[in-house]
């Protein structure tokens, strides 16, 4: 029997923990839920870890770094441990990947498992190649997350002026 | 079914995917399977300055759903063939 901590990644950015138990069940650890077991629903992406059931059309894919660009724009970068004809993936050593303009930062976040529909594209990274072009610089967790907040801010601001001048009619 | 096996012919050609959250990338057709899931190769993304995360990716699956449009290569279509495989599938046969 082992225990391992993974992460699931939810549509509606709730971060649940689940605690599979006997390889089969698994139970969630959530900060506002009391344990319960994974539904059927999950259950089906979860039971892809059996290596058996690799699609062979993926499998040589499996040893190399991968990236996920998921429906909501959010890019993840890992190892790819399993997938299946849903595109559920789980994702070993996974990270996001936020860019702001030049600036761009990995942000660890561990093993987790993506409910395939969320998925838009997972594509092989190539090894030889640079990873992103070199005008980009790494920044800081925190650096990013300013960068984040000064790009929002100023959409929220760009939204505001335009409500505003909506009364001029300029379509 | 009819598309499945449409698209099964042209694996090998050129294809542009457009996504609906307007990505676009050009690669070779390598495979496509019952939900019209595609895996491209040598993919190049059409607006790579937009998107330069996509930078290093070379070959990558794209899930069915999220396609918009496939822009198939010119002489890919046999315009005939695929009217009388349609007016066969709409009568049943």
């Amino acid at each position: 029997m082992m225990k391992v901590l993974v992460r699931v990644d939810l549509p509606r950015r709730s971060d649940f923990h689940a605690v599979p138990i006997h390889g089969s069940l698994f139970v969630y650890e959530c900060p506002f839920l009391p344990p319960y077991r994974l539904s059927s629903l999950f259950f089906r992406s979860i039971s892809v870890l059996k290596p058996e059931s690799f699609p062979e059309a993926t499998s040589h894919v499996l040893e190399g770094k991968i990236l996920v660009l998921l429906r909501d724009g959010r890019k993840l970068l890992g190892t790819l441990c399993s997938f299946d004809q849903f595109a559920n993936a789980v994702l070993e050593g996974a990270c996001e990947r936020v860019i702001v303009g030049d600036l761009y930062c990995d942000i660890p976040l561990g093993l987790y498992v993506i409910r395939g529909e969320n998925v838009v594209l997972i594509g092989e990274l190539d090894a030889e190649k640079e990873d992103l072009p070199p005008h980009m610089s790494r920044v800081s967790v925190a650096e990013i997350r300013k960068a984040q907040k000064a790009e929002r801010d100023a959409s929220d601001l760009k939204g505001l002026i335009r409500k505003r001048m909506e009364f001029l009619d300029m379509d | 079914m009819l598309f499945f096996s449409y698209f099964k012919e042209i694996v090998g050609r050129e294809v542009v995917v457009e996504l609906k959250n307007d990505l676009a990338i050009r690669g070779t057709l390598r495979s496509v399977d019952q939900y019209l899931n595609i895996k491209l190769e040598n993919t190049r993304v059409v607006d790579q300055d937009k998107y330069p995360h996509m930078l290093s990716v070379r070959n990558c699956f794209i899930r069915g759903s999220v396609v918009r449009y496939v822009q198939l290569p010119p002489d890919g279509v046999d315009v005939e063939l695929l009217h009388d495989a349609t007016r066969r599938e709409a009568r049943g046969g």
